[in-house]
């Protein structure tokens, strides 16, 4: 079960006031869909936090 | 997430033993069960197996409501006949069958009480493991807050309505919050990670400042190194270019007269003669000073006596560790022994303390090398001799050309005053040489380590170095300090999205509940309405009846259950409560249809206007279960219903009616009331 689309259109919204860059703000949404279906091992989370955290530094 | 319970087994427990399981097509499951039966430790069962929590005081504290009627500990679970009891809770989790097992004894006390084993298909160990393991994705609806959400009793639904930590987690769980902190906890969790990871946790950002500033010093001292340098070596072209101009003078006045031509090319050639010589003197100088047999014949002589010595104790063969491999494999030893395997070991053993092939190698090496080298005599002195006689020789030569030159001049004052200046450009020229070779030495790595301060650096590579040093430290605290920046922006951007969503969810939340409301519960006056549920049900009314409370509380659930798209059963012990019987049959159509299991301990009472509209409602797709406890009045009332021996189970103290028939004819209160 993924997340709600109010959450989801939440963070589209803000991220969007933040200037975060499409392709972070999709990792964000993944990265939060996945996180609500479970299943990620601690490799994988760390991993996604990584190119998360790396997009917005870099404005992508 | 999709949770569905198959069946359980209860043995040695406070509820009769049953054995139950359901239909996957069935929407509703009866279990009518009269007070006293064990309803509330099934629930409590129940419970334990789908959260793992084996503190039955935390469960029990999330089921009551205001009244302290269920304080009871893990031994009150086991019947007061039995020493211990087991629950199997049979699952389906998304697909996959787990079971959970309790082992419950009165023999272990406190936490050790209440053993639980899983075992699912997918498992390690023939599917079973020991402890509490849904899979990971179930995790979080399983929580005690979560499940006590779907697992509960009907009198107690009014802790929604108090503000209570259980109440804002229960709301946030169905909204799915729980998933947005979680997010913040791991990206907070990976970032404290990497800094601990590179040393720079907390006090980097002084850190990266400093080595900021100390980069600065080397880069400034390098642009300045780099400059002189440039310097030195202009300095040196220029006085090249200098002495080369004066040198051409000389050469033409030396031309312009035979003698004086004849002089020179002698003095050429006798320069170069001398460099030769000089040269492989000082080759046949390092080659005997590299060889200990050529560099002193006291130091030959011993070593001749070191060899007669080796050879004297018949080193190294006789005692090379070989030659116990070798005697190991003999029948018997050199003094006619039998050799057997405790012998062979022995030997075997013994070879440790020998020389081995290296050592051995080694001195066959020295010993070969000092016999080689026997009749060779030193002559080291006689080349050190060589050696100064042509420093002499080219110091003479050199002299003689100074004087050769000095007199080309000795009438010319300009010629005398450049032949001076030549002089002491050359010592000027030597002088820059050095600088210039200090600034282009390779990098020293004792500075390097030590990070000597800038300003008494010369060496333009190490100063380099330093700087690439100093970049590569400032890069990783610099990493972990932007992390840090983008993990607090991600937190502002989740804490935003919180906040924006849960106006709109908590909105659409409250809108369906009002709507399921105002249709379920359209008599109540004034009508309730549901003022916001940011951390409890807010109503406009502070006094509603018990009945109108659990109806809330089931709308209000049920609606948010249906917003998060989670598909769990609902399992509710007295579902009707003190709800009458208009609000039961409104509330019975209802249930079914918003969840696709919902499995329901009734009393006799509670059947009529709350199971048959349901029947109804489901098209029959419902099971039915009457589990009793057996006495007089229950074997006349089975007599008397004709119920067929198919349907019915007798133990020694209880029994189980399946199916409609005996679920609709049992009319038997609880002895307490007969």
């Amino acid at each position: 079960m993924a997340l709600n689309n109010e959450i989801h259109e939440a963070l589209e919204k803000i991220c969007i006031e933040k200037n975060i860059g499409e392709n972070t703000r999709k990792k964000i949404k993944d990265y939060l869909d996945l996180l609500s279906i479970g299943g990620m091992n601690k490799s994988e989370t760390d991993t996604r936090i990584q190119n998360i955290l790396e997009g917005m530094q870099n404005g992508a | 997430m999709e949770l569905r319970i198959l069946g359980w087994e209860s043995k040695g427990l406070r509820c009769p033993d049953a054995e139950l399981s359901f239909n996957p097509s069935d929407r509703t499951d009866f279990i009518q069960m009269n007070n006293g039966t064990g309803k509330t430790t099934t629930l409590l069962l129940l419970q334990i197996a789908l959260t793992g929590v084996r503190d039955v005081s935390k469960i029990t504290d999330g089921m009551q409501g205001d009244e302290k009627d269920l304080e009871r500990s893990a031994h009150d679970l086991i019947n007061e006949k039995s020493e211990k009891g087991t629950f199997k809770l049979h699952t389906k989790i998304s697909g996959d069958e787990y079971t959970f097992e309790l082992d419950i004894s009165k023999a272990r006390y406190g936490m050790d009480t209440i053993k639980i084993k899983t075992t699912a298909p997918n498992m390690n160990d023939r599917g079973m493991n020991a402890g509490w393991h849904p899979p990971e994705e179930a995790k979080v609806y399983l929580s005690l807050n979560f499940v006590q959400v779907f697992v509960f009793n009907g009198e107690k639904a009014a802790k929604l309505f108090t503000a209570n930590d259980s109440a804002k987690k229960t709301i946030d769980t169905l909204c799915q919050f729980n998933i947005l902190d979680e997010s913040k906890g791991y990206v907070d969790k990976y970032v404290t990670e990497v800094g601990e990871l590179n040393n720079t946790g907390a006090g980097a950002q002084g850190t990266e400042t400093r080595l900021r500033n100390r980069r600065t010093q080397y880069t400034d001292r390098l642009l300045v190194v780099i400059e002189e340098c440039k310097v030195e070596k202009k300095a040196i072209t220029t006085k090249d270019h200098e002495i080369k101009k004066i040198e051409e003078w000389y050469k033409n006045e030396i031309n312009k007269e035979k003698k004086r031509k004849d002089f020179q090319e002698k003095h050429d050639k006798d320069i170069k003669e001398n460099t030769e010589t000089m040269l492989a003197g000082q080759r046949l100088f390092y080659e005997q000073l590299i060889n200990p047999m050529k560099m002193h014949k006291a130091i030959k002589k011993r070593l001749l006596t070191f060899k007669e010595n080796l050879t004297k104790c018949k080193l190294p063969e006789d005692v090379a560790s070989q030659w116990f491999d070798e005697l190991s494999e003999l029948d018997n030893c050199i003094c006619g022994t039998p050799i057997g395997p405790k012998e062979k070991k022995s030997i075997l053993a013994t070879k440790k303390d020998y020389l081995d092939d290296e050592v051995s190698g080694i001195l066959n090496s020295i010993k070969n090398n000092i016999g080689n080298h026997a009749n060779t005599n030193s002559q080291l002195s006689d080349s050190l001799k060589a050696i100064m006689d042509k420093d002499k020789q080219a110091l003479t030569l050199t002299t003689k050309y100074d004087r050769f030159i000095a007199s080309l001049g000795e009438k010319d004052e300009k010629f005398k005053k450049d032949y001076e200046k030549v002089g002491k450009l050359k010592l000027e020229v030597e002088q820059h040489e050095v600088l210039v070779k200090e600034y282009e030495a390779p990098g020293d790595v004792d500075d390097l380590r030590h990070m000597t301060d800038s300003d008494e650096l010369l060496c333009i590579k190490t100063i380099s170095n330093i700087c690439d040093e100093l970049k590569k430290q400032i890069d990783e605290i610099s990493r972990t300090t932007n992390l840090r920046n983008a993990s607090s922006c991600f937190s502002e951007i989740i804490d935003e999205t919180r906040k924006y969503a849960s106006n709109k969810i908590h909105a659409g939340i409250v809108n369906s509940v009002q709507n399921d409301i105002d249709k379920i519960l359209k008599d109540a006056k004034p009508p309730i309405k549901i003022i916001d549920i940011k951390n409890k049900i807010n109503l406009n009314r502070s006094k509603i009846s018990s009945g109108q409370q659990l109806s809330t509380a089931y709308i209000f659930i049920l609606s948010a259950l249906k917003y998060s798209e989670l598909k769990v059963p609902f399992i509710v012990d007295s579902p009707c409560g003190a709800i009458d019987d208009v609000k039961r049959v409104a509330i019975a159509k209802t249930l079914p249809l918003v969840t696709e299991q919902f499995i329901t301990f009734i009393t006799p009472t509670e059947r009529d206007y709350f199971a048959n509209p349901i029947k109804d409602i489901t098209k029959g797709k419902c099971s039915y279960t009457t589990i009793f406890w057996l006495d007089e009045d229950v074997i006349r009332w089975i007599k008397n219903n004709n119920i067929s021996k198919k349907e019915l189970t007798l133990k020694e103290n209880w029994g189980m009616v399946k199916g409609y028939k005996g679920f609709e004819v049992f009319n038997l209160a609880d002895k307490s009331n007969r």
